[in-house]
């Protein structure tokens, strides 16, 4: 049954129905539009359809999610601006200490120029990701880039989706690797969510790689068949774990860390500060170490 | 006298601010309509924060400071990029849509409902989002978008039925639901 009319109360209550809705009123305010709104079917009827209109807008927008490289572009961009920001001299500083800052600025430049994070290439300019790449790696020990080179060129500028594939499609994707799914899943805090895993190359080189995703930071164990001539042996290892070291590095703001694995090298590569990365490795290490093994 | 500035407190901006990288980056979605737009306006947004971070005061409301910096990114990015048209936005419009009191159609699936959220004027769309989305105070949204509360409220109001109007056509254009006339009682 409806109010017979819609007289002033009416009129009242839906000028402050979004307030109400909003909870926006004074408790008397609001009292009164409860009261009116518990004997006036049309005006709850009012009441409730914004209640539901607000709530459906709610999770529409709600339910889409930022890419999970957003986090590490925005990290990389702050990353790059702190790094320009503390060698710029303070304003009131004496003049002598600005030579000083001046002379120590010229003198740092180099090295700054050469290990300063660039900025990414646009996602289709596929020469630019090459050359990236070429430029963060340059100054890396040879036998860390392919970890590098794959995670910047697969995880970094695909921007892989947080609902990746099914476990089916990247089982299959991963064929005789298989096992290094349920192998890094049961690594990993659970928090981590693998979001690809599959085998792929880049510049001629096969590797197999799993993707993850920790609240906006990206993860990559990356693996390759060693090559002739690529060794750790000149390099002192962050960490061993059951007589296997595990060497780092940190290039155009991602941090490494490699070990070997029969004929293998296995990689560790994230935006995450370098202990953590260097931790990631080593819960790993064993598991990935005991699945490659099956595959020589 | 110090030679260089206080050392940016890198840390302390990473933890108050990612957190709130979603909210953001779902508000630039549908401020620009698109999610590349929105991928530039939400790191450039995060930059202009990190800047002026030694000016935000630690205890405040870090998640209003950083939508209030959103929403000049892509004020800016709008008047930078986009074509004058885009740009001014729909303006005054819908007033040949039927009045709709009636709740949306559960029928609608939400891709729906973000294209009719889509479809009305951006101010009023801005705060819808950030009153019904991101469930900022009256208060917070006016200081956010830099106008009176007074203004938020007549937004909203008018925004909603936009909305609601936009939604009882789709629902209809589907056979779905009830007109207005029909969704008042008698």
């Amino acid at each position: 049954m409806s109010h017979p009319t819609f007289d002033s109360a009416c009129e009242q209550t839906r000028q402050h129905l979004d307030a109400y809705i909003d909870r926006e009123l004074p408790a008397e305010a609001g009292t009164r539009i409860l009261r009116h709104l518990e004997t006036c079917p049309d005006c709850a009827a009012d009441a409730e359809a914004r209640g539901t209109l607000k709530s459906r807008v709610h999770g529409a927008v709600r339910a889409v999610v930022p890419p999970p490289e957003l986090a590490a572009l925005v990290r990389r961009r702050v990353a790059r601006e702190q790094e320009r920001r503390w060698w710029q001299p303070d304003r009131t500083a004496a003049p002598r200490w600005a030579m000083a800052a001046a002379f120590t600025l010229v003198a740092g430049a180099g090295l700054w120029f050469a290990t300063r994070p660039r900025p990414l290439p646009s996602l289709d300019d596929r020469p630019a990701q090459g050359a990236f790449i070429r430029t963060i790696s340059a100054g890396l020990a040879g036998v860390l880039q392919p970890g590098l080179a794959d995670h910047v060129h697969c995880a970094v500028f695909r921007r892989y989706p947080r609902n990746g594939p099914s476990a089916a499609e990247m089982l299959a994707q991963l064929g005789a690797y298989r096992d290094l799914l349920g192998a890094v899943s049961a690594a990993v805090p659970k928090t981590w969510h693998v979001v690809m895993a599959h085998q792929c190359s880049y510049q001629g080189r096969h590797y197999v790689h799993v993707i993850l995703h920790d609240g906006g930071r990206l993860v990559s164990l990356v693996v390759t068949r060693r090559q002739e001539g690529e060794s750790f042996a000149a390099m002192t290892p962050a960490l061993t774990v059951g007589g296997v070291g595990i060497y780092t590095a940190e290039a155009g703001g991602f941090r490494i860390a490699g070990f070997e694995s029969g004929s293998y090298l296995a990689f560790v590569v994230s935006d995450l500060d370098p202990a953590r990365n260097l931790e990631a490795a080593s819960w790993l290490l064993k598991d990935v170490s005991r699945v490659l093994s099956q595959n020589l | 006298m110090r030679l260089f500035s206080p050392k940016p407190r890198l840390e302390e901006f990473e933890a108050a601010a990612l957190p709130h990288l979603a909210d953001l980056y779902r508000t630039a979605t549908r401020l620009l309509g698109d999610s590349g737009r929105a991928d530039d306006v939400v790191q450039e947004a995060f930059l202009v924060a990190w800047k002026n971070f030694d000016r935000f005061e630690a205890g405040t409301n870090c998640r209003a400071w950083l939508f209030r910096i959103l929403f000049h990114c892509a004020h800016h990015y709008r008047r930078k990029w986009l074509n004058p048209r885009e740009v001014a936005g729909a303006g005054e419009v819908i007033d040949q849509f039927p009045a709709a009191d009636a709740a949306p159609s559960a029928q609608l699936t939400d891709q729906e409902v973000l294209r009719a959220l889509d479809a009305i004027p951006r101010d009023y769309r801005a705060v819808v989002l950030l009153v019904d989305v991101e469930e900022f105070s009256y208060k917070d949204a006016a200081g956010i978008l830099e106008v009176p509360i007074g203004t938020v409220m007549s937004r909203l109001s008018r925004g909603r039925r936009l909305l609601r109007e936009q939604l009882a056509v789709l629902a209809q254009s589907y056979g779905l639901g009830r007109t207005n006339r029909e969704g008042m009682s008698a």
